[in-house]
């Protein structure tokens, strides 16, 4: 079934090179993501709005582990890095969270449909 | 190796889990999300080889290396940013990776690492061990190693020329040799081992010991003469 599963967000290859063939890790690390990222969503949106953007680089950066792991960087890199790394003006940022978000969001409804395959 | 995973991450932290099971000389003792609560693990128990993140909540991994300064903890850092590597470096830490880790880069690390304690625990072998105890007949006697001369190989025994007496061991003199400190004991002859410091004469190949004499090698002689360092 994981062979004929369609990918558009996340990308397993690191994962399945870490768990060399170990399903209850790659279950695992999958199941974290679901249950952490969208709470990680909502804390950075909320963070944005108290206009603390210490506070929003900060929880980019805890993300980022966990996107990294689950083969989102190339989709999130440039616009977490941006937020992070440039001086950007209210409105950019606006819109870098809101592709950080969406892309997110989706990767975890496209984990949660992929978990139920391998149950 | 006792090791302790540091990071704040719960996705990070189970994949090193996952790696660390990769080496069976890897034994994860905890794993911890924050730095101050590595410290106080690392303080109770015994922790050779920390993965440690650098950006986490309250103390970072940078904070935590420099308090573990006089520690023998080794540690590698794993981290997300690129930007602390000088950082990192001057702390004289094992290795700094980049996440999400490699096994392959995770692997190079842990064998640097391992190198690093091999020597260690040899020099902490070489410091501690003043003497050996030998079986002779039905009672074990302590030996000290500044006495021994030089040990022969005889059949199945090894005879062991010390000052004042000679005791032979049933044993190989492979095995003698493993057990005594090579800062100390140098092989010279397929049957015979020294003890560098009670060379009295080196002549051609034969070299004497307290009046005895003791075969060289050509194969171990440009060792022994590496190792005497003569003028």
């Amino acid at each position: 079934m994981r062979n004929t599963f369609q990918f558009n967000y996340i990308n397993l290859d690191y994962v399945e090179e870490v768990s060399n063939g170990d399903l209850a890790y790659e279950k695992d690390i999958i199941a974290l993501f679901i249950s952490i990222i969208p709470q990680s969503v909502s804390s950075l949106i909320k963070q944005f709005e108290l206009g603390s953007y210490q506070n929003v680089k900060k929880i980019l950066h805890h993300m980022h582990s966990s996107t990294g792991i689950m083969g989102l960087n190339d989709k999130l890199g440039k616009y977490m890095d941006a937020i992070v790394e440039e001086d950007l003006e209210n409105k950019a940022v606006r819109k870098n969270m809101q592709e950080i978000s969406t892309v997110c969001l989706n990767a975890v409804e496209e984990a949660k449909n992929y978990l139920h395959t391998l149950e | 190796m006792n090791c302790l995973v540091v990071d704040d991450n719960d996705l990070a932290r189970l994949t090193l889990k996952k790696l660390l099971s990769l080496d069976p000389a890897l034994v994860m003792v905890d794993e911890c999300p924050t730095a101050d609560m590595a410290y106080q693990t690392i303080l109770n128990k015994e922790i050779d080889l920390l993965f440690l993140d650098i950006e986490m909540p309250g103390m970072n991994g940078i904070e935590l290396a420099k308090s573990l300064a006089e520690n023998s903890t080794m540690i590698v850092f794993t981290t997300s940013k690129r930007d602390y590597a000088v950082e990192a470096f001057d702390l004289n830490v094992v290795d700094f990776i980049i996440k999400p880790v490699a096994p392959a880069r995770f692997l190079q690390a842990v064998k640097k690492a391992k190198g690093i304690y091999k020597l260690r625990s040899q020099a902490e072998n070489d410091k501690v061990q003043e003497f050996i105890f030998i079986r002779d007949s039905n009672t074990v006697k302590r030996v000290r190693l500044a006495d021994i001369l030089f040990l022969e190989a005889q059949g199945d025994y090894v005879k062991v020329v010390a000052e004042g007496n000679v005791y032979q061991i049933h044993s190989s003199l492979k095995s003698v040799e493993d057990k005594v400190p090579k800062s100390i004991f140098l092989r010279v002859h397929r049957s015979f081992i020294i003890n560098l410091s009670k060379v009295d004469t080196v002549e051609g190949n034969t070299l004497i010991i307290d009046k005895k004499f003791v075969p060289v090698s050509d194969a171990y002689k440009a060792t022994l003469n590496k190792r005497m360092r003569i003028l």
